[in-house]
């Protein structure tokens, strides 16, 4: 394994102990927190987002919009180890007073639209990247969504405005974990097939294995898919991934690790960067 | 800059041209082209301000402040959004009860064209989120309340005329028929003092007040539900500053739309001149009583 790649899988265990510890200390969103490590850990470490943490607000930079806000946990960790605060404010996660808030707020250097309410981040996205046009930019917008939210009229209105306007400065990455907060997406509110309602909204669309950072790198780096069009991402995950009792389960959407559940997923996290080194 | 002729949404658009032209940061989101998919709309005018643009979005009806209320109230307000909205027919009336209650949200309701364009005008030059309601304005050229010389200026009521006996405050189309039931009233030897009180928020709290001590009697009148509005507004104002009588002239708790031409709904609702001036003399009497 090349070593860009092994210092992508390091950083994507080193968030998931991140969103362990918050999970212990105050709850989270552990699932979709889990499957999108790997999505935020190619954005942020891996080149794709051209941004400045030290000057979170800078003219001409890639806007990064997390429309699944819920997984805050997931986000908070990626951006504070890309340096736009520090690692040790994840101790304040949730705590009265600390601005790392369970859905991210505007006030958090990096984050660029508080979200947790689902549903608004394409469309924003479709206004950011409008502006890119109209300005003559070369920046891009990357809108990070779930699958559950893809539910909702107001991402295929998006969806179709995208189209529409040709925004191919604009990337949507699902994370197609395929369960929501009370189910499996297909039992709930079927979205498959899921790829062919975004190609038949005239997006251009891959879809990767979302925990193959390899894979999810070659797919980010190679935006816009078409030109005079909008991409989307499918990245096929896991919810809950990397901890056997929360995988694949609505049970853990949102969670408080106890000591005994902590212990545990420290040791299956340690099981799998062993192997990933084995390897 | 002369709006003579001209409706408030004409007006309008015609400020919105202005700022255009002179600043390349105003951006037009024209409501019918997203065909009323305002969720969607609203969301691109606040990625539009992230970016740094001032989106002047023309909403199709004040119906699409309701249906995209959490996206203005994430996406714009709570960002402090420098974008502004123009309601420009009607669809909803209960429009400005729910503006009124977002955060952030400054929100007017001018009474003539040239107050439009105004109001629009000064809109641009406002840093964040602005809510302007033309409707009942939309289809005709008339009334003109203001000459050309008009000075608009954000959260700072007009008194249009002056009086001792009660005080009509009113926003928007029937700023004009406050106006004229003042002068029916005057031919019945009551004198009422108008105020233009354009800018539901921030409310102009001084003046109101000042009506409140040197009249001693309210009216309000609105083209809107009588709960949330332009009398809640006020209420809320001479609750905390000076109570004094107060009657709420609007539109009932109905979903009833009686039909007709504006003229006939004002008049069915008892918002018409001789129905101000009618509800004026009531209040009266009874205060005396």
């Amino acid at each position: 394994m090349g070593e860009r790649l092994e210092i992508l899988e390091k950083m994507a265990d080193t968030l998931r102990h991140h969103i362990v510890r918050m999970a212990f200390d105050s709850g989270a969103h552990v699932g979709g927190s889990m499957s999108v490590v790997e999505i935020l850990t190619v954005l942020y470490f891996d080149g794709v987002l051209r941004i400045d943490p030290a000057q979170p607000k800078m003219e001409g930079r890639d806007f990064l919009i997390f429309s699944k806000g819920h997984a805050s946990a997931a986000l908070y960790g990626a951006l504070a180890e890309r340096g736009f605060f520090s690692v040790d404010e994840l101790a304040s996660y949730k705590n009265m007073g600390s601005r790392l808030a369970g859905h991210p707020a505007k006030s958090i250097p990096g984050v660029e639209l508080a979200t947790g309410s689902l549903g608004h981040g394409l469309a924003v996205g479709n206004g950011v990247a409008l502006a890119g046009k109209h300005d003559g930019r070369d920046n891009r917008v990357f809108v990070v969504m779930g699958d559950g939210e893809c539910q909702e009229g107001v991402v295929w209105e998006a969806a179709m405005a995208a189209a529409h306007y040709r925004l191919d400065n604009l990337v949507a990455i699902v994370d197609r974990n395929g369960v929501q907060e009370d189910g499996p997406t297909e039992t709930i509110m079927a979205l498959e097939p899921f790829a062919g309602k975004w190609r038949a909204f005239n997006w251009e669309v891959r879809e990767v294995d979302g925990h193959d950072v390899e894979a999810l790198s070659a797919a980010l780096h190679a935006v816009p898919f078409a030109p005079g069009k909008p991409s989307l991402l499918v990245a096929r995950t896991v919810k809950g991934k990397g901890l056997s009792f929360a995988e694949n389960t609505h049970t853990w959407h949102y969670g408080k690790l106890n000591a005994e559940q902590r212990t545990q997923a420290l040791a299956e996290l340690a099981a799998s960067r062993a192997a990933q080194d084995r390897s | 800059m002369t709006v003579a002729g001209l409706t408030a949404v004409a007006a309008c658009r015609l400020a919105q041209g202005e700022l255009t032209g002179n600043d390349a940061r105003f951006f037009v989101l024209e409501g019918g082209a997203w065909a009323g998919a305002e969720a969607s709309l609203i969301g691109a005018a606040g990625g539009l301000a992230l970016a740094g643009k001032i989106p002047l979005v023309n909403l199709l009806s004040s119906a699409a402040l309701i249906r995209a209320c959490e996206q203005v109230r994430l996406d714009l307000c709570y960002h402090r959004a420098n974008a502004k909205l123009f309601a420009t027919s009607e669809g909803s009336i209960e429009d400005l009860a729910v503006a009124r209650s977002l955060p952030n949200l400054t929100v007017i309701a001018p009474a003539d064209a040239t107050a439009a364009y105004q109001a629009t005008l000064a809109a641009g030059a406002h840093s964040g989120p602005v809510y302007i309601r033309l409707a009942g304005l939309a289809q005709n050229t008339t009334p003109q309340v203001y000459g050309a010389d008009f000075q608009f200026k954000i959260g700072q009521g007009i008194v249009l005329r002056d009086g001792s006996d009660l005080t009509l405050v009113a926003a928007g189309r029937v700023v004009a028929e406050a106006l004229a039931a003042a002068e029916l009233l005057r031919r019945d030897g009551i004198d009422a003092r108008v105020i233009d009180l354009h800018t539901l928020k921030p409310i102009d709290r001084a003046l109101l007040k000042q009506a409140a001590e040197e009249t001693g009697l309210i009216l309000t009148i609105e083209e809107h539900p009588v709960r949330g509005g332009l009398g809640g507004a006020v209420a809320e104002v001479l609750g905390d500053e000076y109570p004094v009588p107060m009657r709420i002239l609007g539109i009932s708790d109905t979903c009833r739309e009686p039909g007709g031409t504006l003229e006939e709904r004002l008049r069915f609702f008892g918002l018409d001149a001789p129905g101000i001036a009618a509800s004026a003399r009531q209040a009266l009497e009874e205060q005396a009583a």
